[in-house]
């Protein structure tokens, strides 16, 4: 089991702060920019799901981020 | 409203027959009886149900909700009307004045006809869910981890059923235990647990989903 299935995600994002601050990026728009549903993107957001390697990377290239500016690892237990 | 209306009122209506034909096969109530009229309203509303899921799915459901979490809650109302089926079956095997021998003996028509309506209606109602959307994704990583998740659920659900079997065995009056352990018997009731595990498996996946929409 990993860390964030046993203590809750602890993989923080600022996903929402980035897609605001492209022009009409909606959730909608960046789920089919990386191949997920809305939903998934809302649950990202709201810190309840921690992605997949392959999703964080395919999310950062569509914010036109690095992996860093997106996600951060906070060491919570 | 993440249902509509109009869907709680067609479920409602549904568990409602169902519920009055397993609680009242043979017995008449105020001259009616409650078995025929329960299992006449529970088809009606079925197919009702199924004609408005394949015409207008999006006012069955909310926007907001994803296909494969659509199909979790459509899976999960028939799967629960299967339990209800085979809870009225097992109600009449169980009395019945004699074990059964072979298959012709056990009262099953109903129960093979329940079944075959009920996965008809299950797989018109699943088809329109996708909907008409070319591109649309049906399900992603996160259904995919959610649906993993749930069958880790049902097979622990799968194995405190066959270890409470076993106890329950294990404790039964030697009398009794013969009418347990008739092939048929024991047939009917491996399918009830595989029918509980499913059960379970689909609460877990649709509170998993409600969870994280919360």
């Amino acid at each position: 089991m990993n860390a964030a299935a046993a203590h809750g995600p602890t993989i923080v994002n600022r996903i929402r702060e980035l897609r605001v601050s492209v022009d009409g990026l909606t959730q909608e728009k960046l789920g089919t920019l990386c191949g997920v549903t809305r939903q998934t993107i809302i649950a990202l957001e709201a810190g309840k799901y921690s992605p997949s390697l392959e999703l964080a990377f395919r999310i950062a290239y569509a914010l036109g981020r690095t992996l860093e500016e997106v996600f951060q690892w906070s060491a919570k237990k | 409203m993440a249902v509509s209306r109009l869907a709680w009122g067609v479920l409602a209506l549904a568990l409602t027959g169902a519920l009055a034909s397993l609680l009242g096969p043979d017995h008449l109530w105020w001259g009616l009886n409650l078995g025929s009229l329960g299992a006449t309203v529970f088809g009606f509303t079925l197919w009702v149900g199924a004609w408005l899921f394949a015409r207008y799915p999006d006012r069955i459901f909310a926007v907001a909700w994803s296909i494969a979490e659509r199909r979790a809650w459509t899976a999960l109302v028939f799967v629960a009307l299967i339990f209800l089926a085979y809870l009225r079956f097992m109600w009449s095997v169980a009395g019945m004045p004699e074990v059964p021998a072979t298959f012709a003996d056990l009262p099953s028509q109903h129960f093979i006809a329940n079944l075959v309506v009920l996965f008809i209606a299950w797989a018109v109602v699943s088809s329109s869910i996708r909907g008409k959307e070319p591109d649309i994704i049906e399900a992603d990583e996160r259904d995919l981890r959610l649906r993993g998740a749930a069958d880790h659920t049902g097979d622990w659900a799968l194995t405190i059923l066959v270890g409470w079997c076993a106890g329950l065995l294990a404790f039964q009056p030697a009398e009794r235990l013969s009418w347990w352990l008739a092939p048929l018997i024991a047939a009917n009731v491996l399918i009830g647990i595989l029918i509980v595990k499913s059960l379970v498996e689909h609460v877990y996946l649709v509170g998993r989903y409600a969870w994280e929409r919360r």
